[in-house]
């Protein structure tokens, strides 16, 4: 059986520390210049046209671009594939963080409601693994 | 000077977070799963905080609003790429992808503004 394939059948959720290993330093650096850029972005559009315009780009996919191709690197394309099928997820969860942070600015403690999207990101992500989980396990 | 402190603020604070998120998901597996860490909100967040303590949260608002429309295309782009990483390969298949969150976003925007 392929690495691919164990990769496709082994999807139980892991926590592996060594894995923090496999990110030297120009991996690190990669990545913060990606989310340093794609925050620039956003400030300066921001600053100069306003918050409402500048919106869309706290989405901006500049951090994924960079981490497909890092991970292709590494560990190769089928990885990065998967990478971007659990975005797609996340993606998903981030509508629910926008719309949290939308409704509650203003209304609650800021800082409440920055927990309360994250929160709202991390399960609405997470439901929607579990039920791509429980549907590839039934076919 | 207001202005460049904030830029700065945003700029610096976005990059250690994704930093943060990404440290995360390399600890996590399956790749599946950490991928959701690649679409976390952590330049969204740096921005948020920062902005709403200089133009207050209500303004932040409306940032969040718009942001609806760039979350959805962030998600229509990861599905875009996992064809496009395919056919084109890496760098190619990423950058492709990115004309369909593109489209998606100014698409969306006046919808959602």
């Amino acid at each position: 059986m392929a690495d691919d394939d164990v990769e496709q059948d082994d999807d139980r959720i892991r926590l592996t520390p060594g894995g923090l290993k496999k990110m030297d330093k120009s991996q690190a650096l990669i990545r913060f210049g990606a989310g340093a850029a794609a925050s620039l972005l956003a400030a300066l559009v921001s600053t100069f046209f306003g918050s409402r315009t500048a919106g869309p780009l706290l989405a901006l996919p500049a951090i994924l671009i960079a981490s497909l191709t890092l991970i292709a690197d590494e560990d190769g394309l089928r990885a990065a594939i998967d990478d971007s099928r659990g975005a797609v997820l996340g993606g998903i969860g981030l509508v629910g963080f926008a719309v949290v942070v939308w409704q509650g600015f203003g209304h609650l403690a800021t800082w409440l409601v920055l927990v309360l999207a994250t929160l709202a990101w991390a399960v609405v992500s997470m439901l929607l693994y579990g039920a791509q989980r429980l549907v590839r396990k039934t076919r | 000077m207001q202005d460049v402190l904030t830029i700065a603020a945003k700029t610096l604070f976005g990059g250690v977070l994704v930093l943060v998120f990404a440290a995360l998901s390399e600890t996590l597996k399956p790749k599946r799963f950490a991928g959701i860490l690649a679409a976390a909100p952590s330049v969204a967040i740096a921005g948020l905080v920062v902005g709403a303590l200089s133009k207050g949260p209500a303004d932040q608002a409306h940032a969040a609003q718009t942001m609806v429309a760039g979350a959805v295309a962030l998600a229509v782009y990861a599905g875009v790429a996992t064809f496009t990483l395919r056919r084109f390969g890496p760098l190619k298949g990423a950058s492709i992808a990115f004309l369909a969150w593109l489209v998606v976003a100014v698409g969306l925007y006046p919808v959602v503004s």
